[in-house]
């Protein structure tokens, strides 16, 4: 709910105020207006004017107050069926959960059948059934809209119930009944009362709906619904006739959807924090030096001066400058928060829209993303591949792998389904998948993890890019086949000369694959070294040698050394202070290091480490 | 394994799965567990292994088909209901996700009291002691107390977890996954914070991880699991010197950033994936895509329709693995020449 419509807590004022209006008229209206919207006048089927504001009827009565009036009657009917939909389906849905086996599938079948229909048809069988009326209009809406109820709560407390925090508390010894009204309730609740307002603005349109058919209240009395058919029949003489309860209908409707909506914001315990709106403030200068090694062939890919800014003017990546030369594996590690991730995405240009960005130079093979009109998205696809972190969902479920390996082809490289297909069947042998002709006709969940990471590797390696990018491509994988993912991400590169950058948070993965590391911290790059440095644990920045020793792989060689936790955590983008980003949790900070962003600084062997207090040793030491 | 005294909880010819009738998986078959007193049990495995089954199993979540389940000795079927009650509260678990495991409505020191009187039979304020106790014990501040999950990171709440289980004052935990989601720095934290309570209280851990590092750094013994069966077993050098092809693969394919052993360019064919848990092969589970069984020599056909043991390989009966043709090195080391 939350982060995908960031709407202001005013959206929940103003629902609340209009519905509160909305009782007000209901309860009201009846008692105070009933003489004039009933009172009979000699204009008959006039248009709005200061006496009728929205014109009279057939019978001269006044359709302003008719409306108003007729506002209990729909409202009434409307909460009568939301609450006998509400109460009954989650009472249902509640039995179905704690039923036998037998009893929740025949439950689950029946409720899927009846969501099959619409509500409304639903609706209008049982009113025939029952004869028009009030009463059965209400019955018929409450007991249509029942199921919805039932299966959304059944599906919650199912959810609910798997949640590791009711396991424990059963293991606690938690009693049932205490189980279900402290944990399971309250974290159900949300949900369905979004349903219940949801429900409660279908049901105002239903009523009005049956009543327009003239299924429910029958004159003298009156309500929206029936207003509207006969405004309807008046609509050339009097179009304010229908206009009116139309209008009433649509704004108790809208009134609803927002009560309910932020309602459940307010409820959510994180919704009472909102993301901060802060004032856009002027990017951080330049700071990061430029480490790009001279010489050498044409980089594939290099970044310079790259900054991530988040909507609201936060800095998430600093001004990093990065260089991937042909045939090169350049891993990038940190923890989360570091911007690695957002660093592979920009050079994807996958970024997600609400991020800005800007580079002083982005290019990949040649072609400069930082200008999109220089850097067409066909022409992009066939220079770099990408093989994401989770192989479930870098496939669409419901087509084959067949057809999702080909489409790339056919459509960016035009090539004929025949060519496309015996590219693909070729590319998926080469990364070892087994039986490939097979798997082209099969679907993305028949594939083990590590076979659809393989296969995402081949669909990365059809349009022989010059670079893959691989987030975390091994993360969700088994060590056995994160081994084999490994050496296949080398034997690609070995084969082909493609370059590959690594993105991962072990400094394990990293060191077995790459040739050239770049530490990130905090949205920059503290420390890049060569492997062998890293293998040599001839590290240099601070956080490079604290992750290390942070890290079980390399403590179980120290024998007996005890791992040394870092203290304190990683900086929120918001409270960066002016310096080195790294100074509140680093043993060797001076004063300057809160002051000033320390440069990475190239030494003479290539590498390069961004602290103040290594550089300055460097220099005594040369 | 026989079962010895010291041992506080074991599982004895356990076999287990979900559901009932034609629709039923059994996970794992006949698992022998022992955890030593004070000791930490870790238990390997990569996904399919049956793992979190067993954890399941260990703290009664999941009534195994076959086999017991015991509690210093005795069958926990024999307790009575108030017994398997208390005996409950001695085993608590450490689930893998900070994020679901903390109910996200409740306080911590709501969620703290319901664990300390999980009847809810005193006052709310009763507890405030103890809560600050727990609390310290996790190296977290009393302010700490009045706030909802979603204020903490993930270290921190892993810690809030773990200062619940605490609460019950239990002998033994479950750790299941617990570092997983943790970035290293804080997966240290957490790690050395498990280590520091269990000298300090005299805990007995269970440590269920596929993390072969962390196991290493954290365990005194070692079961891994293969497919539902213990296939090796014994004390942490099953990593370092393993006996049996499949902990050998486990050990080779772990990345290490010192560059000794790097899969990466270690090259060669490609490995089999895991064989489906539901459908295991023949004979030893692990045959198809053993370097020693019958892939790869002819005569050991007998690894495809026999099923191994979990026998003792050494005198010492400090190692046992359940393969035909077991890695030599580590009985020769124990015999000398
Ligand atoms: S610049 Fe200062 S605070 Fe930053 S890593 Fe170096 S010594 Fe530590
Ligand atoms: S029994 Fe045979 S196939 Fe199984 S692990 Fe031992 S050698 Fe390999």
């Amino acid at each position: 709910m939350r982060g995908v419509r960031t709407r202001l807590p005013a959206m929940l004022l103003v629902g609340l105020v209009l519905a509160a209006v909305i009782v007000l008229v209901a309860v009201a209206g009846p008692i105070l207006w009933q003489a004039r919207a009933d009172a009979l006048t000699g204009d008959i089927r006039q248009g709005p004017s200061g006496a009728h504001w929205l014109g009279t009827d057939a019978l001269g009565r006044d359709v302003f107050w008719r409306t108003v009036v007729a506002t209990r009657s729909t409202i009434e009917m409307a909460v009568a069926a939301t609450a006998i939909a509400a109460a009954l389906g989650t009472f249902l849905g509640a039995m179905i959960v704690s039923a036998g086996p037998a009893v929740r599938t025949l439950g689950d079948r029946v409720i899927d059948l009846l969501l099959s229909f619409p509500p409304i048809i639903i609706a209008l069988t049982f009113t025939a059934i029952l004869s028009p009326g009030r009463a059965s209009v209400v019955g018929a809406i409450g007991l249509a809209f029942c199921p919805q109820f039932a299966r959304l709560t059944n599906r919650l407390a199912l959810s609910v119930q798997e949640r590791d925090y009711v396991t424990v508390a059963r293991l606690l010894g938690v009693g049932r009944f205490r189980v279900v009204t402290r944990h399971v309730v309250p974290n159900i609740a949300p949900p369905l009362l979004v349903l219940t307002s949801v429900g409660f603005a279908t049901s105002v349109v239903t009523v009005s709906g049956l009543s327009f058919l003239g299924l429910s209240v029958q004159p003298p009395s009156y309500d929206w619904g029936s207003l509207l058919a006969s405004g309807l029949r008046n609509l050339y003489d009097n179009p304010g006739e229908a206009f009116g309860p139309a209008a009433a209908i649509l704004v108790t409707g809208l009134a609803a959807g927002l009560v309910g909506d932020g309602l459940v914001r307010h409820m959510d315990p994180r919704g009472t924090s909102r993301p901060h709106r802060a004032v856009r403030r002027s990017a951080d200068p330049p700071t990061a030096g430029d480490a790009s090694r001279a010489g050498g062939a044409a980089p594939v890919a290099s970044v310079r001066d790259l900054s991530i800014r988040r909507p609201d003017g936060r800095e998430l990546v600093h001004g990093i400058s990065l260089t991937v030369d042909a045939g090169e594996i350049v891993g990038i590690v940190g923890e989360s928060g570091s911007g690695k991730s957002l660093t592979a995405l920009a050079l994807a240009r996958l970024l997600p829209r609400e991020l800005e960005w800007s580079a002083a130079h982005l290019n990949v093979n040649g072609v400069d993303l930082a200008d999109p009109a220089k850097a067409p998205p066909a022409r992009l696809a066939t220079e770099l591949g990408i093989v994401f972190q989770d192989p479930s969902s870098s496939f669409n479920p419901a087509l084959r792998i067949g057809t999702q390996l080909t489409e790339v082809l056919r459509v960016h490289a035009k090539m004929s389904r025949r060519q496309a297909h015996a590219l693909a069947v070729s590319r998926l042998a080469e990364t070892r998948v087994s039986s490939p002709e097979l798997r082209m006709r099969q679907y993305p969940h028949e594939l083990s993890g590590g076979m659809r990471q393989r296969a995402m590797i081949a669909a990365a390696m059809l349009p022989e890019p010059k670079l893959i990018i691989a987030d975390e491509p091994t993360t969700a994988l088994d060590v056995t086949v994160q081994a084999d993912v490994l050496r296949l991400l080398k034997q690609i590169n070995t084969t082909h000369g493609t370059a590959i950058l690594l993105i991962s948070h072990d400094i394990g993965v990293v060191s077995s694959l790459c040739d050239r590391i770049c530490v990130m911290y905090a949205g920059r790059v503290v420390e890049e070294l060569s492997v062998e440095d890293l293998r040599r644990r001839d590290v240099r920045h601070p956080y490079t040698r604290a992750l290390l020793a942070a890290s079980p792989d390399t403590a179980s060689e120290r024998d007996g050394a005890r791992l040394v936790p870092l203290p304190g955590r990683a900086p929120a983008a918001e409270d960066q202070g002016p310096g080195c980003s790294f100074a509140p949790r680093c043993p060797l900070a001076v004063p300057v290091c809160t002051e000033i962003v320390p440069p990475l600084v190239a030494e003479p062997s290539g590498n390069a480490v961004a602290c103040h207090v290594e550089t300055a040793a460097a220099e005594v030491r040369s | 394994m026989t079962h010895t005294d010291e041992s506080v909880l074991s599982a004895v010819g356990v076999s287990a799965g979900y559901g009932s009738g034609p629709r039923s998986r059994s996970v794992l078959h006949d698992v022998n567990v022992a955890v030593r007193r004070g000791g930490t049990m870790g238990i390997v495995g990569e996904s399919g292994s049956g793992k979190s089954t067993l954890a399941q199993v260990l703290v009664g979540r999941l009534t195994p088909i076959r086999g017991v389940v015991r509690l210093d000795g005795t069958d926990v079927r024999r307790l009575s209901r108030r017994e398997r009650f208390a005996a409950r509260r001695r085993i608590q678990l450490v689930p893998q996700d900070p994020y679901s495991s903390l109910d996200p409505r409740m306080s911590v020191e709501r969620t703290l009291a319901e664990a300390i009187d999980p009847r809810g039979r005193l006052r709310a304020g009763a507890h405030r002691e103890r809560i600050t106790e727990l609390l310290e014990s996790v190296a977290l501040d009393g302010s700490a107390a009045k706030r909802l999950p979603h204020e903490f990171s993930g270290g921190q709440r892993q810690r809030i977890v773990i200062a619940r289980a605490l609460a019950v004052r239990p002998e033994v935990i479950i750790a299941d996954e617990v570092t997983s989601s943790l970035d290293t720095s804080v997966q240290a934290e957490i790690l050395e914070l498990l280590l520091d309570l269990r000298e300090r209280l005299g805990l007995t851990y269970v440590f269920i991880t596929h993390d072969l590092a962390i196991a290493q750094y954290m365990c005194t013994d070692l079961s891994v699991l293969y497919l539902g069966t213990v296939i090796e077993q014994g004390t942490t050098d099953v990593l370092t010197r393993p006996a049996h092809p499949y902990t050998e693969l486990l050990r080779d394919s772990r990345p290490d950033p010192s560059g000794r052993s790097t899969p990466a360019a270690a090259g060669g064919l490609a490995t089999e994936d895991a064989a489906d848990p539901a459908n295991p092969p023949s004979g030893c589970v692990f045959h198809p895509r053993c370097r020693y069984g019958p892939r790869t020599h002819e005569d050991r056909t007998r690894c495809a329709v026999e099923p191994p043991i979990l026998a003792d390989l050494l005198p010492s009966r400090e190692r046992r693995a359940a393969c035909h043709y077991p890695i030599k090195a580590v009985i020769q080391d124990e015999e000398g020449p």
